[in-house]
């Protein structure tokens, strides 16, 4: 053996170079061993994470704009008694809008899967077991929201998620979306309101809340002394409505 | 002695962080890359054994055959004939005996160690 430790550097080198070969190799091999249609979501996943980066970016310029009109109104106002309460007007209409994060009390739902009921159907009669039987859908969630407003909701929010007047709630395969924005279990609404009417409207005799415990889903509801509702993030669209000119008919 | 396993092990864990994504057409000559490169690193070894170790030789001899390698099966499939089975071949072949020669230095060596210093030269089959 070479007594001078000179062999070392350049075997370490291609050591390394050789690593990196290997394991660029492997990840390559086993996306090809996974087939096309694995490849082909990779890359989905991929376009899906950048599209809800840039949706993100573009609901904090949002934000940052909604804050400049904000200073700016403020500064124009200034002292003047007539334009305040028109200001006035203006922050019950954001408000009712979704347009500012509001807090107060209220109650806070929660929802989840049922993962233990599942378990034990498949353990019983797997032919019988029915997948669909054991998740939360976008309907629970959606009369769940409708039980609130009758209970007299003021402001709702699913998963920090605002439910504004053009607010979706619907199931995109196995996914719910509220807002167009992906929704993991558990599912939290949070809602501000009388808390005592909303418990009731809740959970009255078959109701949605009542429904989902009979059948031992995982739910709970508290009262909370301050619920917080964060903003509406995305923008409005109105490309075919326009204001009607008041009292044309 | 642990610096070029050192650089192996980091080399691994870079080529799985940084995500250098190669489409899946390449990976036959990545496969033959691979072979060649590994080929070298035994060769390297067996050079060290052999007091007949040269940094130079074995950095060229790692990027030219990794490359020719590469480029041969490229061809290969331009022309229709399966040549990186011919590169895999010979970089198998080569990195058997290489990894017998290496065991049989080592193995001497560490028999050396034990007993008084034997005399002669490494047995061959």
């Amino acid at each position: 053996m070479l007594s001078s430790k000179k062999w070392f550097v350049p075997v370490t080198v291609v050591c390394l170079l050789s690593g990196i070969l290997l394991a660029l190799q492997l990840r390559v091999q086993a996306t090809i061993n996974m087939g096309p249609k694995a490849h082909r979501n990779e890359s989905l996943i991929g376009i899906i994470r950048g599209l809800e980066k840039e949706t993100g970016q573009l609901e904090n310029r949002i934000a940052e704009l909604r804050q400049q009109i904000d200073s700016g109104q403020k500064r124009a106002v200034g002292s003047q008694d007539k334009l305040h309460i028109l200001r006035d007007e203006l922050e019950t209409a954001q408000a009712a809008s979704g347009l500012t994060a509001l807090a107060g009390p209220g109650i806070v739902l929660t929802l989840e899967d049922n993962v233990r009921g599942a378990e034990a159907a498949k353990i019983k009669d797997l032919g019988k077991y029915r997948d669909e039987d054991y998740i939360i859908h976008d309907k629970n969630l959606l009369y769940l929201v409708n039980d609130l407003k009758v209970g007299g909701a003021e402001a709702i929010a699913i998963n920090n998620q605002r439910l504004v007047t053009t607010s979706d709630i619907r199931c995109a395969g196995t996914m719910i979306l509220v807002n167009t924005t992906r929704l993991a279990p558990p599912y939290i609404i949070t809602a501000i309101g009388d808390p005592v009417a909303m418990v009731t409207a809740v959970t009255s005799p078959e109701s949605e809340f009542r429904t989902l415990k009979a059948l031992q889903f995982p739910v709970s509801l508290k009262k909370v002394p301050i619920a917080k509702i964060p903003a509406y993030k995305s923008g409005f669209r109105f490309d075919y409505s326009e204001p009607g000119k008041e009292g044309a008919d | 002695m642990w610096l070029p396993l050192l650089g192996l092990i980091l080399g691994i864990i870079l080529g799985s962080t940084f995500s250098i994504p190669i489409p899946g057409i390449y990976a036959k000559y990545m496969s033959v890359a691979v072979l060649a490169s590994l080929d070298s690193v035994l060769g390297g070894l067996k050079g060290v054994m052999e007091d007949k170790f040269d940094g130079a030789i074995l950095l060229t001899g790692f990027f030219t055959n990794a490359l020719l390698a590469a480029m041969l099966a490229y061809l290969g499939d331009k022309l229709g004939v399966d040549l990186y089975l011919a590169a895999i071949f010979a970089f198998g072949v080569r990195l058997f005996q290489n990894l017998a020669i290496i065991r049989r230095y080592i193995l001497v060596g560490l028999l050396r160690k034990k007993q008084t210093p034997v005399s002669g030269s490494i047995p061959h089959e």
